[in-house]
């Protein structure tokens, strides 16, 4: 605080109140007069006015209350403060109505409150008189500077100090194009000089050089004045605009990238405000209607895909969510390009904009979905034809099933009768004991035998890749042992090592399973019939991580090993009827199950050293290859 | 005492006459009556057409053949066991039919037996044997 002489008047008729002031401001460089009277004080604040009044009021006596009055009201430049008695007063009535500086009870007269009474009066003294303006150019957050026609530095203020890191007293009578302006602007910042001195304010964003080197971001405002000495000069204030540069820099990069996907984008982007107009639409635009963003800006929404294909109970139902706030989805429509005559299918979405929940209008995008359209024109037809297809494979089953049906029923019966009537016509033969025909009658017999078997096998054939799967987890190892349960009695008489190891539990259908195990052990105990010390072995020989593998094993006759393709065909034997009786279709029965199990078959031998039949049984039943054939009941 | 009638609707003429033979060895051939389609089953089990002046009592047994022209045995039994005169009359159903949709429908509508005819001669002779056998002789037939 800068100390200043200042005239104090005391007026009080006592001499306690007045000593008492005296006193507590006894430290302070200032001139004290005391008056008693109020002529006397009448006299001194028109003479000799003082800066500072302390006017000691006596309300019990009443008598200087009109020359309060007065004095506020003639001499309204003095710092009044006014001395009140001490005790119970109220003070906010007083303060309310007498304008005075400040008020202080007579008990409460003491050196610190009285000095900082003092010193807030001459701040206001001070600032009063012009060091007011003083003080605002002084203490601005902007950095201000004074210029001659020179571009001297004449005057600097504090904020000039926090900006340029220069101290006021370096750079007063300096140049400043050479304290603050970098190199390769200083043509633009001489222009700026010249402009000014001719009498036009200049603002400029632009670029200068701290004390230190750095370059900071400002704005420049400089204005005509004219200097103490009556010379032209310049009034030159700078702000710091580093931040809103980086800040729009960054906006301006910001900007550019969203503009480049916008403008990449193959969608149409558009904005409408609350009645459907438009307000902003990407350049794309032209791509699928011909028109330039402009020409349609401020336009109905219905521009965007020409107005004629969006029919006006559509735009309706549109501008009702626009105006509800709720999403358009998929709408599509038709898009006509200018000048031709094809149209293009799009397909509009929009979500409302709301700002404070009030819907100010909606975004969204317009997407060429002809292509797509096309796409799926042609799937749904090679879909229709797959369905076509699939009818007529399903009418071939149907056929195929009532074909089985007829075999079942229409071909057994005339096989049955041949047989009943050999049967008889048998028994009347052997009396007239014609061997020869004898013979004939027995052959056919067994071909008809033999037919009405091929039959049955064939129709167990069909009918194990017809029945639904029924799927359960089933031990394989516990079925094992009770199909072998149905050979025991050949198995004990025969004596052979019959075998079944570790097998695992898996997904499958019961009943063609155990059809599995059956086939796969007739074969092997019939093919080891010929054997001194028949071995048998069911296990679980590998497996991997999609499935397991499950072997019979045997050391019967075995297989050329050139036929095992062959080997699970339907009616395939590899051995006459003569040395191992069957009609082949145990090991086709055994690969239909499996493959409709989604597992496969296979098999190893060498002649004479027996045989091992695999099968896999994928662990996960998502990969199975389920029921391929239809599962329509067969018609009766 | 009037004879046990057994109905055996058989529309092959092959398996009737197989059938009775089959019958003969228990002397029970003479107590069947044959008819050749399902309509002919149901004329004849409600006296009608040409069964309209059948003085016999109704059967004690009925073989049915499931393949039948103009009404097929499923047909008959429906009809049979639906009708409170007739329905406690033993059906026995007689087919080549191994489809197991017919073996359901058949016990689902109230077929008291079904067997499938035997592809070899000897066992088709055993097992009509034994029906007669089973149904003729040792069952007792309801009032």
């Amino acid at each position: 605080m800068k100390k200043a002489n200042i005239t104090v008047c005391i007026y009080s008729n006592r001499e306690k109140v007045s000593d008492k002031i005296r006193d507590a401001l006894k430290k302070k460089p200032c001139l004290v007069s005391v008056v008693r009277t109020a002529d006397e004080l009448e006299n001194m604040l028109n003479d000799n006015k003082p800066g500072v009044l302390f006017f000691n009021i006596d309300f019990e006596e009443g008598t200087n209350v009109p020359v309060l009055n007065d004095t506020l009201h003639n001499h309204t430049d003095v710092t009044t403060i006014l001395v009140l008695p001490a005790g119970d007063i109220h003070l906010n009535e007083i303060f309310e109505k007498y304008t005075v500086f400040d008020f202080v009870q007579e008990d409460e007269l003491e050196p610190v409150l009285l000095e900082h009474m003092l010193e807030r009066a001459i701040v206001r003294k001070t600032v009063g008189k012009g060091d007011y303006y003083e003080q605002l150019y002084r203490k601005s957050p902007l950095a201000i500077i004074i210029l001659n026609a020179d571009d001297i530095l004449l005057e600097a203020n504090e904020g000039f100090e926090t900006l340029f890191k220069y101290s006021i007293e370096e750079v007063i009578g300096r140049d400043i194009n050479e304290i603050a302006v970098p190199e390769d602007l200083l043509t633009e910042a001489g222009q700026i000089s010249i402009t000014t001195l001719r009498g036009e304010s200049v603002y400029s964003e632009t670029v200068r050089k701290r004390k230190d080197g750095i370059l900071v971001d400002v704005a420049i405002y400089t204005t005509p004045i004219f200097l103490q000495n009556g010379e032209p000069g310049i009034y030159c204030i700078y702000n710091d605009i580093t931040d809103r540069v980086v800040a729009e820099t960054a906006l301006a990069r910001s900007e550019a990238r969203f503009r480049k996907i916008i403008e990449g984008s193959f969608d149409v982007i558009y904005e409408l405000d609350n009645r459907g107009r438009i307000t902003f639409v990407s350049p794309t635009l032209e791509r699928i209607t011909g028109f330039k963003p402009e020409e349609v800006l401020g336009e109905e929404f219905g521009s965007l895909v020409t107005e004629k294909s969006v029919s006006k109970k559509e735009m309706v139902q549109i501008y009702r969510l626009f105006r509800e706030g709720k999403p358009l989805e998929g709408f599509q429509t038709r898009a006509y390009k200018k000048g031709e005559p094809e149209s293009r299918i799009v397909e509009i979405n929009a979500s409302p904009i709301v700002e404070k929940d009030v819907v100010i209008g909606s975004r969204g995008i317009i997407r060429d979905i002809t292509k797509r359209k096309q796409t799926e024109l042609i799937l749904k037809k090679q879909k229709q034809e797959l369905l076509k297809l699939n009818e007529n494979l399903n009418a071939a089953n149907t056929e195929l099933e009532s074909f089985s049906y007829s075999v079942s029923h229409d071909l057994r019966a005339p096989i049955r009768h041949i047989g009943g009537f050999i049967n008889l016509l048998k028994k009347r033969l052997s009396e007239e004991e014609d061997e020869k025909s004898i013979r004939y009658i027995d052959l056919i017999d067994e071909a008809a035998h033999k037919m009405g078997i091929l039959i049955d096998d064939l129709l167990n054939f069909s009918r194990t890749g017809r029945s639904e799967l029924k799927w359960m987890k089933v031990p394989l190892e516990e079925m094992a042992k009770n199909v072998a349960e149905q050979f025991h009695t050949e198995i004990e008489e025969r004596n052979i090592d019959f075998k079944i190891d570790d097998l695992p539990e898996v997904e499958c259908d019961v009943t063609l399973m155990r059809q599995v195990f059956q086939n796969l052990l007739s074969n092997a105990i019939k093919y080891t019939r010929n054997r001194d010390n028949p071995v048998i072995e069911i296990s679980n020989p590998m497996e991997n991580e999609d499935e397991y593998i499950i072997s019979v094993r045997d050391n019967g006759v075995g297989f050329d090993m050139k036929y095992k393709n062959k080997l699970f065909g339907v009616f395939q034997r590899l051995h006459s009827d003569k040395e191992f009786e069957g009609t082949g279709i145990g090991l086709a029965i055994v690969r239909k199950i499996i493959n409709r199990h989604g597992g496969k078959t296979w098999a190893e031998s060498y002649i004479n050293k027996g045989a091992t039949f695999y099968f896999s049984i994928p662990k996960d039943i998502a990969r199975k290859e389920l029921n391929h054939g239809n599962e329509k009941n067969p018609p009766r | 005492m009037e004879t046990k009638r057994i109905l055996l609707a058989e529309d092959s003429e092959n398996d009737v006459e197989l059938t009775l033979e089959a019958l003969s060895e228990y002397n029970i051939a003479n107590n069947v009556d044959v008819v050749n389609d399902g309509e002919e089953a149901i004329e004849y089990l409600y006296r009608k057409g040409k069964f309209k002046d059948r003085s016999t009592s109704n059967p004690v047994l009925i073989l049915l053949d499931l393949k039948m022209p103009k009404m097929d045995g499923l047909e008959v039994l429906k009809q049979v066991k639906s009708d409170d005169e007739l329905k406690n009359i033993p059906v026995v159903v007689l087919t080549s039919s191994k489809i197991e949709e017919d073996i359901i429908r058949s016990y689902n509508l109230g077929a008291n037996a079904y067997v499938i005819k035997p592809v070899d001669f000897m066992q088709f002779v055993e097992a009509i044997k034994k029906i007669g056998a089973f149904w003729i002789i040792s069952n007792e037939p309801p009032p």
